[in-house]
């Protein structure tokens, strides 16, 4: 079983390699270690495990962050998590686990174990889309903050963008795009999750486009309610109906 | 101390002036006559009223002296100000009794000798006046004793109101910097990595434990203080900041800048801490690189400057000042008035936020 080890502390990571080598008859081979999102990216992408011990509170790219951003094929998810709570549920009823930091040595076999019978079924893991990554952020009591850079897709990779960079964000056909000055790259987020996140810097305006508001320089209304937004960089967006008063009243501020 | 009585002098109302006026014309005349009077004098009689002339005349200027500070400190001693200038309108009120005490001696001196003159033969009717003249100056030497002490009394408890204020929002001010090294997170944080490095590394573990130890007895055992040290603040953040490097590991590079005349100033405890802590949790702690602290505490002749920054990505867009800085200006802004800053800076290279506030050698 090839597991990766995700967790920002170096102590913590080296406190559960070694927890892992005690594990007898498991035939675990640990593939490598990653301290933050975008190494444990790149670390499922070339080295492939099975299994990934996925810490969540990492700076800026947390886990929840990497387990939706996670390319195929998609390794076993065993998070480490601060609480309990009530996440047990949510978390059995997707096929992986969780463990409690300092985790305990039993506990570990216990969640490998399982995962060993889970790899023996050959089943896909389940993909993370965004309702089912909130409601199990929700039921840990998890809050993500405004982020200050964002993941986006690169190449068969990913890499960080500043978000003060982005000019908008617009859907088209289910896919996501960024607009920035140098390209535009696909966001694994949805509209909705972006708006939420980006509140305060980013508004939406219309069902297909989130626009950044330093970029904003002026409004220009329609007879007909909708509105047309200038940005910066030369192009126009249109607000729909629905949008403009709230747009306005956003832009007033 | 003496911009103060400057300031309550410059800034005495017009009647005031006019008594002062009146007060020192008077004694200019008072001299005049006793001058006059001393034209001619010889032996015992001569060397009594030269001193009675003398005595007279300063216990007169020193009674004045303290007259007009009376009138004009009042004002002054009973607004209510921050504890630091309180301390010094403190002196200056202290020396009042003193100064009408000594006019007091220097008046009832020169009206016996007034007595001595007269039995050796001096003009009874200018002895008799000079006497009474005398007396009639004690006597509001002794008035102006008791005001004075009025007026420190007064200023006194005002300070106490003030000490007690400052006391309460340094308390609340500590009591929440308790709590939040009480805080469920911290402790957890600090108890995990003892649990990581427990195996590995023991001496380390043993390190975080000790550190540990420390950072919650220095909040509690400064948690009672209104001023400490600059010194007692470095050490309680360097201990701090040990244990947060042991999780941030290469994430984390700590520069220290002190100057060496600094560490031994006044400072309220818990000042740098909440600056650093901020700079670790909102400039460095969205990033993965981390980044840098540099911490950065200059004596100046008058003030000492306290600089926490880092190289962050700055204040992000909604940022606004938490409740540990808004507290942190309340506390200065108590003991300190409008003598102490905070002033705060944000670019897409980092923030800072600095400090300043007079230098009071404890």
């Amino acid at each position: 079983m090839r597991v990766l080890i995700v967790d920002d502390e170096p102590a913590a990571r080296r406190r559960l390699a070694a927890l892992l080598e005690e594990i007898e008859g498991a035939g675990i081979e640990i593939v490598g270690e990653a301290e933050d999102g975008i190494a444990a990216l790149e670390a499922v992408r070339t080295r492939r495990p099975d299994v990934i011990l996925l810490d969540i509170t990492m700076p800026e790219i947390d886990g929840f962050d990497v387990a939706r951003h996670l390319p195929p094929p998609r390794p076993l998810i065993i998070f480490q998590t601060a609480h309990h709570e009530y996440a047990l549920e949510a978390f059995e009823h997707e096929a992986l686990d969780y463990v409690v930091k300092p985790v305990r040595k039993e506990r570990l076999a216990q969640a490998i174990e399982r995962a060993r019978a889970r790899l023996a079924t050959r089943l896909q893991p389940p993909g993370w889309d965004a309702e089912t990554l909130e409601r199990l952020g929700n039921a840990l009591g998890y809050q993500a903050a405004c982020p200050v850079r964002l993941l986006v897709r690169h190449g068969p990779g990913h890499r960080l963008v500043p978000l003060q960079d982005i000019v908008r964000f617009s859907a088209a056909e289910g896919v996501v795009y960024a607009h920035t000055p140098s390209g535009t790259p696909i966001v694994d987020y949805t509209l909705r999750e972006l708006e939420k996140r980006t509140v305060g810097q980013f508004v939406r305006v219309s069902r297909a486009d989130l626009v950044n508001l330093s970029h904003v320089v002026r409004i220009a209304g329609h007879g007909d309610g909708s509105a047309t937004i200038g940005l910066a960089e030369g192009s126009d967006v249109r607000v729909s109906r629905r949008q403009a008063a709230e747009v306005r009243r956003i832009l007033q501020k | 101390m003496w911009s103060i009585v400057r300031d309550a002098l410059a800034g005495a109302s017009a009647p005031i002036r006019s008594q002062i006026c009146w007060i020192t014309g008077g004694w200019v005349l008072m001299v005049a006559a006793q001058i006059w009077d001393s034209r001619d004098g010889q032996g015992a009689a001569g060397v009594a009223e030269f001193l009675s002339a003398v005595l007279g005349a300063s216990g007169a200027a020193l009674l004045g002296l303290a007259h007009t500070l009376n009138l004009t400190m009042r004002e002054t001693a009973a607004r209510r100000r921050p504890i630091q200038e309180g301390v010094a309108v403190q002196q200056v009120l202290l020396a009042l009794p003193a100064i009408g005490f000594a006019a007091g001696v220097a008046l009832g001196c020169a009206a016996l000798l007034m007595v001595l003159r007269a039995m050796l033969g001096a003009e009874l009717l200018f002895a008799t006046v000079g006497l009474v003249l005398y007396s009639g100056f004690l006597v509001l030497a002794g008035r102006t004793l008791m005001q004075s002490v009025r007026t420190l009394f007064v200023h006194a408890s005002e300070q106490a109101a003030a000490a007690t204020q400052a006391r309460g929002e340094a308390t609340s001010a500590q009591f929440a910097a308790l709590q939040a090294r009480m805080n469920p997170h911290f402790l957890f944080n600090a108890l995990n990595t003892v649990a990581s490095l427990v195996r590995a590394n023991p001496a380390a573990a043993e390190r975080v434990v000790e550190n540990l130890s420390d950072v919650l007895r220095q909040t509690l055992e400064r948690s009672s203080e209104i001023l400490g040290t600059v010194e007692e603040e470095i050490k309680y953040v360097r201990t701090y900041l040990a244990l947060e490097q042991e999780r941030w590991g290469a994430r984390l590079t700590v520069v220290w800048d002190v100057d060496d005349t600094a560490r031994s100033r006044s400072l309220p405890p818990l000042v740098l801490q909440p600056l650093v802590e901020n700079a670790l949790h909102h400039g460095l702690g969205g990033r993965i690189e981390g980044g840098t602290i540099r911490i950065v505490v200059r004596a100046l002749q008058d003030t000492t400057a306290i600089t926490v920054r880092d190289d962050g990505s700055g204040f992000s867009a909604g940022w606004r000042e938490g409740t540990g800085l808004g507290n942190l200006r309340q506390r200065l802004r108590t003991l300190y008035g409008e003598h102490a800053t905070l002033q705060t800076e944000s670019g897409s290279t980092g923030a800072s936020v600095t400090v300043i506030m007079p230098a009071r050698r404890p």
